[in-house]
């Protein structure tokens, strides 16, 4: 029988300023993102005071007049994240990296007492790395997901073949993980309430109400492990970086200035992340909330900026509509592939661009990210001027960010 | 620019904190600019002292509790002899928001011929993020952090 374990941090942006800011400890804690605007993690103190994520920070200010903002810090994060996960692999080499907070390991057969190891992980995480982590061990990984919810914060649930019934008439249909709420509607109109009504039907029944990933998760309630634990992480399917304008904006100068920074982002993972790219995408997110795309294939995969910029310059200006406001702008580029192990051409094309690229690149890694940029970025002055602007420091490898 | 600031107790000695009224057993101390007896915490030399907040009352010190960078840097202030000092607070307050300071904030000390001693904050305009975060235009010069 396998040994399952789901390892969720709690209030994990908080914790890891905590880590780095004892300060911070037993007060109401929030991060923030989106330039400062709204509330993007909080602390278990902020709950009596009714703060969400996503709230503004006007708002929450009002909620708590006490609340202390914190900035995010991702990388911050990351680092913290890879420190956990170095205690996993103590454990088993099978340690898969769902999200940034949560991790799967697959045990093997762990003839020994599931509580003893789940309090023995969780107290080496708090002493050796400094967060606080709920802990959920079973027969599979929905299980042990399901589990690691259940008694929140610092919590530890154990599901064994012995107890499996009690736990699944506990859970809610809600609470199961790859149910969202258009199907947990269909579900509770059938008359399933539980994991348990849900593991009652038969499988024939799920699958043709659910499909394929239905009748998975009834397998995996069962305490049948048929979903494995991916220790090799898929590889992205695509860069992005974008967000908001600062502010709404109908000047086309002034926008093509904002995603040219956007685009010095989206070269810099390209690079970092030693890849290319064979399409660009924009868009264009207007002040009603409308989003405007234009997609422009390019002849061949491509991670230099000349090439990505003039395709940019086409979609943009092939979708920008003077008297229109917009408030964000995303890059996103795919399919992506390795700049390895691609056949090299016998002529070795446009040289002078490239010497010029690798140029620019060595000077904005010793200089600060914007400092050679093309001269149409004067139209945004104030963006380029701003101090914290250099500090790009939302944009981590893998993250969709403001 | 600053509302109030969070400083903590166990930091400075209790005789530099009960000369200016800061009693209790709160480790977590709390200033308003807009109090009488408004201090600031700052590390001089190595030594954590407990000084006035700029001035709200006598006349020979300038009647603020902010200096402006740009003011400092063309000498404005050149008269009172500036020195540099770190104001050693955790958090800081500005139009209700409250937010992290993880070094301190950098500051002035000056003095009179009566060995009177003032505290100013330093500010600068604000980044975009600043402006976001509090509303306000100018903010507090932080060390070694960017917001």
């Amino acid at each position: 029988m396998k040994t399952i374990g789901h390892i969720d941090a709690d209030c994990f942006y908080v914790s890891c300023e905590r880590v780095r800011d004892p300060f911070l400890k037993n007060k109401p804690v929030v991060v923030l993102g989106n330039q400062g605007a709204c509330v993007i993690a909080k602390s278990y103190e902020t709950k009596i005071f009714g703060i969400t994520v996503g709230m503004p920070v006007w708002q929450a200010k009002k909620a708590c007049p006490t609340l202390i903002c914190v900035k995010r810090d991702f990388a911050w994060y990351e680092v913290i994240s890879e420190a956990m996960r170095q205690v996993f692999r103590r454990y088993s080499d099978c340690v898969e990296y769902y999200s940034i907070d949560e991790s799967f390991i697959d045990f093997g057969e762990y003839p020994k007492s599931w509580v003893t190891l789940a309090k023995t992980i969780q107290n080496e995480i708090m002493e050796e790395v400094g967060i606080p982590v709920s802990v959920g061990i079973g027969m599979t990984r929905i299980i042990a997901k399901i589990g690691s919810d259940k008694n929140k914060p610092f919590g530890v649930c154990i599901v064994t073949p012995k107890n499996i019934t009690k736990f699944l008439k506990e859970v809610t249909i809600q609470e199961i993980p790859g149910i969202g709420s258009k199907l947990s509607e269909k579900l509770l109109m059938r008359k399933i309430n539980t994991a348990f009504d849900y593991i009652k039907k038969p499988s024939p029944y799920i699958k043709k109400l659910l499909h394929k990933p239905g009748e998975e998760i009834w397998y995996e309630l069962q305490g049948k492990s048929i979903l494995p634990i991916r220790s090799i992480r898929p590889e992205h399917k695509v860069v992005s970086r974008g967000g908001s304008l600062w502010g709404r904006h109908g000047n086309q100068d002034y926008i093509w200035a904002f995603l040219l920074r956007h685009l010095e982002r989206f070269m810099d993972a390209l690079w970092k992340q030693e890849v290319e790219i064979k399409s660009i995408m924009i868009v264009l997110i207007a002040e009603n909330g409308i989003p405007f795309k234009a997609i422009v294939p390019l002849p061949d995969y491509s991670n230099s900026y000349l090439d990505l910029m003039k395709a940019l310059k086409s979609a943009f200006f092939h979708i920008f509509s003077p008297g229109t406001k917009y408030v964000m702008a995303h890059i996103v580029g795919t399919p992506i592939r390795s700049i390895y192990g691609k056949q090299m051409s016998i002529l070795e094309k446009d040289t002078k661009s490239k010497k010029w690229t690798n140029l620019k690149q060595t000077l904005n890694k010793q200089f600060g990210l914007f400092t050679v940029r093309s001269g149409a970025t004067a139209y945004a002055p104030d963006v380029f001027s701003d101090k914290a602007g250099d500090v790009e420091i939302s944009d981590l490898e893998g993250k969709f960010c403001f | 620019m600053c509302d109030a600031i969070r400083f903590s107790r166990s930091e400075f000695p209790n005789e530099e904190l009960f000369r200016f009224g800061l009693r209790g057993n709160n480790e977590d101390i709390k200033v308003s600019y807009f109090a009488n007896n408004a201090v600031l915490p700052v590390l001089i030399h190595g030594e954590s002292k407990i000084i006035p907040w700029g001035n709200k009352k006598q006349t020979h010190f300038p009647k603020t509790g902010f200096c402006k960078w740009e003011a400092l840097i063309s000498g404005g202030w050149q008269w009172l002899k500036p020195r540099a000092v770190l104001i050693v607070v955790k958090a800081a307050q500005l139009n209700g928001v409250w937010f992290q300071v993880k070094k301190g904030i950098k500051g002035i000390l000056v003095e009179d011929k009566k060995r009177n001693k003032r505290v100013y904050i330093l500010t600068e305009p604000s980044t975009h993020y600043f402006k976001i975060m509090t509303g306000s235009m100018r903010m507090p010069i932080l060390e070694d952090q960017m917001l």
